[in-house]
């Protein structure tokens, strides 16, 4: 909601009688001089409005005295006085004023002042991106928030952290609302699909600002649920007293794996490696010659067949369309927008789609000048056919390795080849054509806000939220070959349903006394109940070869169990809000919010807090008049945070739960969630200063952030000890640090005809673990440990120190001091390694050239001092301990390895060995890599069609344009050889999945072609 | 226009309260508790002789693993031996083991697991509930549960008792209610041993009538059989007339349901996948209920020992297969068609675990427990009690009635010992029966890794304390010292 209302009452204007109006006429320029169309011009205290023409001219209804208030498209909102009836030019746009973002009870999130840390992108860059989900277009675009993806296919879950992991389980992921709507952090909500992130529901042409929330001062607001930020989507709507305008857009994607360095050995280089690895067996008597035709034989191997398996499973042409409509207007007291959008997208796997229709529907309206009603309203409908990804041996992108080239697809008679050495029964190309992993999606989001001035100067507000997603899944394994063949053909099926709604009121007083102080104070109530509705049955001996229960088994021995599920949490909340600024020039705010959770142990309650304060310096008489802008800001505050609810994981802490259990054919009890009665909140407590400013005619202004967030008892899944009866329990068992800095910055060194535009922005972020219960306790997963001083989610494993010359052993170091070398894996002790699979640094540049019509950006992200491995590296180069199941290589080892009898001096691989129990390729430091980068995240070559060709036509504008996204990737370290923001979808979206390369679909780099036409 | 300010004003305050209250109403504490559907709290679960036996039920299930008695407890007891190997054409299950490329970072799942049944059998016999009759028999099954996990578990995770060494490394022993936020430091295995033998003796002493009447279940025979093997394996003064003892009334005293399986039916009580000849057999004494999902097709046993499970590559070695003569009823269940040609020499295939049963497309129940093993105690009893002459001849006559060869007696426990090996070749007892007699073995052939010979007592006879599931974890643990 804007505030376009008045602050006097138009009924107290109408019984002081005798006002008479006039046509007051302007045109309104932006900073740059360019004229600003279509912002909307409201006078202050009346109903009067109009919207500038495309040339930033108007004409509205106010009198000499008056004050307008212009907002542009982006929602900036500017006031100017009323000293003449002929305004001339009004420049907007300077000094830089803030967008609005309302939280939570119609609360703003500025007032005024800017004094919190946070970021607002802009719908700019969400319109026809090809991207599947909102989150993925934040990446590089924010300060401080770090972007990677669980999975390429459209509609994967991502990782997203702001300012570092604040916690140890759950998502790290920030808070999501839209409109209003407190709809999640993006956790995987699927049960068949590897993962299905619940944003993809929202379209990204639909949204106008997304704001970035990452201090106290704002995120306080959210209480317990705002501790890893909270980002907030504001959707598009129309404006009062505008013309109908219509908008259609396209774009038309080609796609291909944006980074993929893995060099797979060709059946020639298979066989002469698996020959290596029987020739280097000691007692081997024959040449290499011999022991390569030796391989040949027993591999079965015809000397021709070369398969690309990989190849064999994809399209030749990845594809994403888009197209886009939206009708925009409004009346006296009624505006709307109405928009449709259809996303086609058909990616890399024969037989793999992605295919989202939309709609939504914003409304305005004002019953009086004191009485407002707003409606969004967005229905989404996804269809997606994906793969199963990770170590599944049906996952085709797994395929590159677990098939060799020396087989062929089809045997000789036709049929799919099902002798494939350690993948034998999986053909994935047979796969690939009757198996399948599909969904249907529909989501429906959608609010209703009213605002009353119900005395003067005092307000009620109230939102009404609701996310409602259907999610229906089937999973189908054909009888012919693979896992289907041993059960004679499966299918699964799921149904999920989750309802969430939030109901916030809140009443306020809102006032300027005395043009001086500008006091306003909300207090308000918020509830919110999310619900979980699962259904899951499964079928096999189908009768008939066809995805469909009814087909399967009705024998009742080969009946398999069905399953349902109903999980439900609650919270409740009071808050307050104070927001103070004197002078226009000092501010101060104080937020404070109880929260009651559901999850919890016996104590349900917390409190939370924070207090902001700013100077607005510029302001100041003894300020230099070419600082436009410097504005000193601090805040602090404590916010809670509950990690694992938002995934469905074990919201009830309160108690040990025992469950349905069975034995045989006889059903028992069995303990289901170890519970933890004294369980309490995560707390984050973060420390921000802030200066923003802005010289020379704003050519040059930045933003800078120094942070201090500290999480005080850190919820974590803990494990228990074996012998304590082995499980995990939700436990509060530390602190987690981080400590960073963040610099955004635009520099405009032309800005005429001719204009030069670059924004940037760095971070930097130091993730430590702070003081733990255990200080002893090591938590590992996946090779990372959590231990107290140590990096947050630092490396553990054994270190690699090389090849023996002499007998072509492994060498590990026994132990941290790096000192001593051992062939035994088992005798050297795993270590931390000084590196995190999360980015130390982080940088976007974003450069614009504009002119005349034609309009050329670059946008460049680069994340820096972070590492990630392959997870099935010890599959990929296995020294010869699979050699004989035939899992492709990559060629390093075939030409780069110890060789029996050679002079081996500076090899880098160990000894190939067929049926090597060395462990030499086990984990350890030798798999790791540096994932530091840059890339071309995007270029986008933009024509705007001039005033001639729009009076010759009659259409408003038309732009044409060619944008390239994940263009192009510079990598840091040689062996990196596949994407490093890529993830493994195996952690649910925990932070255990990040950085851990498993072969799920790929990130994608997209060239598309669009054109967008208002009329 | 004319207002009438009155009525505004009563309109103002109606609407005022009505919107002061709704925000405010909406938030009451009882809203915020919420139990899930599907589970109750633990504490208030136990109400009945009925919900005591589901609780019972639950610790079965916990010990029909795949990582316990589903599968790799069955299986890891032929592979930490002389019996079978990972073929190098795999899929990597198994491969540390088969290497013995152990550490204590190694963690194979099953101190876990088998604790989970201590923790089952302790709720249990924590009850408060009237002691009927009912009640009794099903405490006196949850001793035994208790006693065979203790059993197991020592066995396992410290040093032999007759082997003089580090005997103050025992396995942690608790008997309360649960308390998941409580550690246990090890006992000694003497203390360990003294609570396996009361539970055994308290199993006994409850268990009058059967509950759960098939041989999934725990019953007098079982816990019988099992105090003849743990007086065998104590081997304190008097152990091993006890053992005898126990062993003779499994052999004589047995209710009906129990007896011998005959020559005829032998390979068909293993192999056969008709559950009317293979399962609930009067020759099984305890078994593990299999059902579709349980452990799940993948890692069940027959997965890995059978020529066409999803993971088949566990095989027998060459000599062993060639020490069985053609008349042994045993040889019958091996198979050496279609062994993996990535061996050398060959191995051999077992039939015991057939891939599929009449019943749909999961494996057999799994045998843990035979009364032939008590004809066989018996045997190694007397051995012990220096009566070697009746010992060579029960030893004999036990041969000869499967078929197979006699022995001279000249190296009389290693007869005995590979008439066991024989006789349970695939069930999990031969690193038992050679950590027993504080013996080693030797991997002649198909041996990967670097340690062919293992010694009596050393290391690789004793599972380390895994370090991220245990040692980390639970600040009372020591490592065994054999691991430090």
């Amino acid at each position: 909601m804007r505030t376009r209302f008045a602050f006097l009452s138009a009924l107290f204007l109408l019984l002081a009688g005798q006002v008479i109006f006039a046509q007051v006429t302007g045109t309104v320029e932006d900073a740059d001089g360019f004229p600003l169309a279509d912002a909307q011009i409201s006078v202050r205290g009346t109903d009067a409005s109009a919207v500038t023409d495309e040339n930033g001219a108007f004409s509205v209804d106010a009198q000499v005295g008056d004050v307008l208030i212009i907002t542009d498209l982006m929602g900036t909102t500017q006031e100017f006085n009323i000293p003449k009836t002929k305004l001339g030019t009004l420049k907007f746009g300077a000094p830089v004023t803030l967008t609005e973002v309302t939280l939570v009870g119609g609360i703003k999130m500025e007032t005024g002042q800017k004094l919190g840390a946070n970021t607002i992108v802009r719908k700019e860059d969400f319109e026809l991106a090809p991207v599947a989900t909102i989150d993925e277009v934040l990446n590089g675009r924010v300060a401080g928030l770090s972007f990677s993806a669980n999975s390429g296919h459209p509609g994967g879950t991502n990782i997203i952290t702001i300012r570092g992991v604040g916690s140890f389980v759950g998502t790290p992921n920030p808070l999501y609302v839209i409109d209003g709507v407190v709809v999640g952090k993006g956790q995987d909500a699927a049960s068949v699909l590897e993962s299905y992130n619940p944003l993809t529901s929202i379209d990204p042409n639909s949204i106008e600002t997304v704001a970035v929330l990452k201090d106290a001062s704002a995120t306080a607001l959210y209480g317990a649920r705002g501790a890893n930020g909270v980002i907030v989507v504001t959707t598009k709507k129309g404006k009062y007293n505008q013309k109908t305008r219509f908008n259609l857009s396209t774009d038309f994607g080609i796609q291909d794996v944006a980074y993929d360095k893995q060099d797979w050995m060709t059946s020639e280089e298979f066989v002469k490696w698996g020959g290596l690895t029987l020739y280097n067996q000691p007692n081997y008597e024959g040449s290499r010659e011999d022991a390569v035709n030796e391989f040949i034989e027993q591999s079965g191997w015809d000397g021709v067949t070369n398969t690309d398996w990989l190849d064999a499973v994809t399209r030749s042409n990845s594809s994403v369309k888009t197209y886009n409509f939206s009708a925009t207007g409004g009346g006296e007291n009624t505006s709307f927008r109405a928009g449709g959008a259809y996303t086609e997208n058909r990616p890399l796997l024969v037989n793999s789609k992605f295919d989202r229709f939309s709609a939504n529907l914003a409304a305005d309206h004002k019953v009086t000048d004191k009485f407002t009603l707003g409606s969004n309203v967005n229905f989404t409908h996804v269809s997606t056919t994906g793969i199963d990804d990770g170590g599944a041996f049906r996952n085709p992108f797994l395929t590159q390795w677990t098939i060799a080239p020396i087989f062929p697809v089809y045997d000789v008679n036709g049929d799919y080849n099902q002798v494939l050495g350690g993948q034998s029964d999986y053909n994935p190309v047979g796969l690939q054509q009757t198996d399948f992993q599909k969904a249907a999606i529909k989501t429906f989001v959608g609010s209703v806000n009213a605002e009353l001035e119900f005395f003067k100067n005092f307000y009620f507000y109230s939102l009404f939220g609701t996310q409602y997603q259907v999610i229906d899944e089937t999973s189908f394994w054909s009888k012919e070959h693979g896992d289907g063949a041993n059960y004679g053909g499966q299918v699964t099926k799921a149904n999920t349903q989750t309802f969430d709604w939030n109901w916030s009121s809140s009443v306020s007083y809102r006032n300027i006394i005395k043009e001086k102080h500008d006091l306003q104070v909300y207090f308000g109530t918020e509830y919110q109940e999310h619900k979980y509705n699962n259904l899951y049955l499964q079928a096999w001996q189908l009768v008939r070869d066809e995805p469909w229960i009814s087909f399967g088994s009705t024998d009742q021995a080969e009946i398999l169990p069905s399953y349902d599920e109903f999980l439900k949490w609650v919270q409740f909340s009071y808050y307050g809000k104070l927001n103070y600024i004197f002078d226009k020039k000092y501010s101060v705010s104080a937020t404070v919010r109880n929260d009651n959770n559901s999850t919890l142990g016996n104590d349900k309650s917390g409190w939370f807090w924070s207090v902001g304060a700013g100077w607005d310096i510029a302001k100041e008489n003894f300020m230099p008049s070419f600082l436009n802008q410097l504005n000193l800001r601090a805040s602090y505050g404590e916010i809670g945070n509950v990690p694992y609810a938002d995934s469905w994981g074990s919201i009830n802490n309160q108690f040990t739960m025992a469950g349905l259990a069975s034995y045989g054919s006889d059903s028992g009890l069995g303990i289901s969630s170890i519970g933890n009665p004294a369980l309490i909140w995560e707390s984050v407590n973060q420390l921000n200063l802030g200066l923003d400013f802005s010289l020379a005619n704003n050519i040059f202004g930045a933003s800078i952030d120094v942070y201090n967030k500290e999480t005080e008892s850190a919820i974590y899944n803990a494990n228990i000890a074996d012998t304590s009866a082995a499980g995990a329990s939700q436990r509060n068992i530390g602190n987690i640090l981080n400590k960073g800095v963040e610099v955004s910055f635009n520099l405009r060194p032309f800005n005429n005809e001719f204009k030069w535009l670059i924004d940037g922005n760095f971070s930097y972020n130091k993730n430590t673990v702070g003081d733990m219960l255990d200080p002893e306790e090591i938590q590992v997963n996946s090779r990372r440990g959590i231990k107290e001083g140590q990096l947050f989610a630092e490396y553990y494993m054994r270190g690699w120190a090389g090849v023996d010359p002499e007998t072509g052993a492994a060498l590990f170091w026994t132990d941290e001091t790096e000192t001593e070398t051992t062939t035994d894996f088992n005798a050297a002790t795993p270590y931390f390694q000084g590196k995190t699979p999360f980015p130390t640094y982080m940088a976007g540049l974003q450069s614009q050239f504009i002119y005349k019509g034609v309009s050329l950006s670059l946008f460049f992200t680069g994340q820096f001092d972070y590492a990630v491995q392959n997870r099935w590296q010890n599959y990929v180069t296995n020294d010869g301990q699979y050699a004989l199941s035939y899992y492709n290589q990559t060629a390093d080892v075939l030409y780069d390895s110890w060789v029996r009898g050679e002079d081996n001096e500076g090899v880098t691989n160990p000894i190939q060995i067929v049926g090597n129990s060395s462990l030499s390729n086990s984990p350890s430091t030798r798999w790791l890599r540096d994932g530091d980068h840059i890339r071309l995240k995007e270029a986008k070559l933009a024509y705007t069609f001039g005033d001639m060709f729009k009076k010759a036509t009659g259409v408003d504008n038309l732009t044409v344009y060619v944008k390239g996204t994940n263009l192009f990737i510079w990598v840091f370290d040689d062996e990196l050889t596949f994407d490093p923001e890529a993830n493994s979808n195996e952690y649910g979206g925990g932070w255990q999945g990040k950085g851990l390369f498993d072969y799920t679909a790929p990130i994608m780099r997209t060239i598309s072609l669009g054109v967008s036409i208002d009329f | 226009m004319i207002f009438n300010t009155n009525k505004m004003k009563i309109t103002k305050i109606l609407i005022t309260t009505v919107l002061v209250t709704s925000l405010f109403n909406s938030c009451e504490e009882e809203r915020l508790d919420i139990l899930p559907v599907l589970s109750d709290p633990l504490e208030t679960v136990i109400v009945d002789e009925a919900s005591l036996n589901e609780m019972l039920v639950g610790g079965y299930d916990q010990l029909s693993n795949a990582t316990v008695f589903g599968a790799n407890i069955s299986i890891y007891g032929d592979l930490f031996s002389d019996n079978t190997f990972v073929s190098n054409t795999n899929d990597g299950y198994f491969f540390q083991e088969n290497a013995l490329a152990i550490s204590n970072q190694t963690d194979l799942g099953f101190l876990g697991g088998l604790y989970k049944s201590v923790v089952y059998a302790n709720i249990v016999l924590n009850n408060t509930l009237q002691d009927t009759s009912v009640v009794q028999n099903i405490e006196g099954q949850a001793y035994a549960m208790r006693g065979l996990a203790l059993f197991y578990i020592v066995n396992l995770f410290s040093s032999n008792p007759t082997s003089g060494q580090y005997q103050e490394f025992g396995v942690p022993v608790y008997t309360g209610p649960y308390n998941p936020s409580e550690n246990y430091p090890r006992k000694s295995v003497a203390e360990v041993y003294n609570q396996i033998i009361s539970d055994f003796e308290n199993a006994l002493a409850n268990m009058n009538q059967p509950v759960n009447n098939n041989k999934g279940y725990l019953n007098p025979t079982a816990v019988k059989l099992l105090l003849s093997r743990v007086y065998l394996t104590r081997g304190e003064a008097g152990d091993y007339q006890r053992s005898l003892d126990y062993a003779n009334e499994v052999i004589n005293s047995s209710p009906s349901q129990f007896g011998f399986v005959s020559n005829e039916n032998y390979v068909s009580y293993f192999n056969a996948s008709d559950i009317a000849v293979s399962e609930d057999q009067p020759e099984t004494v305890w078994e593990i209920n299999m059902t579709t999902d349980n452990p799940g097709l993948n890692a069940a046993i027959s997965s890995f020992y059978h020529r066409t499970g999803a993971h088949g590559s566990l095989l027998f070695r060459q000599d062993f297969y060639s020490s069985f003569n053609d008349g042994d009823v045993r040889k019958s269940l091996f198979s050496t068609s279609g062994a993996p040609t990535s061996d050398t020499p060959l191995g051999v295939w077992t039939t015991k675990w057939p891939r599929t049963t009449s019943e749909g497309n999961f494996t057999i129940n799994v045998k843990i427990l035979r009364m032939s093993e008590a004809k066989l105690n018996r045997i190694e009893a007397l051995y012990h009690l220096g009566q070697t002459g009746s010992a060579l001849n029960e030893l004999n006559a036990f041969a000869s009635s499967r078929g197979g060869n006699t022995y001279s007696g000249t190296d009389l426990l290693n007869d005995i010992l590979t008439e066991r090996r024989k006789e349970f070749f695939g069930e999990g007892q031969r690193f038992y029966d050679l950590k027993r007699n504080n013996l080693g073995y030797t991997k002649l052939t198909n041996c990967a890794g670097s340690v062919c010979t293992v010694e009596a007592n050393s290391k690789w006879m004793v599972f380390p304390m895994p370090e991220n599931s245990e040692m980390l974890l639970n600040p009372l643990m020591t490592q065994h010292p054999l691991w430090q």
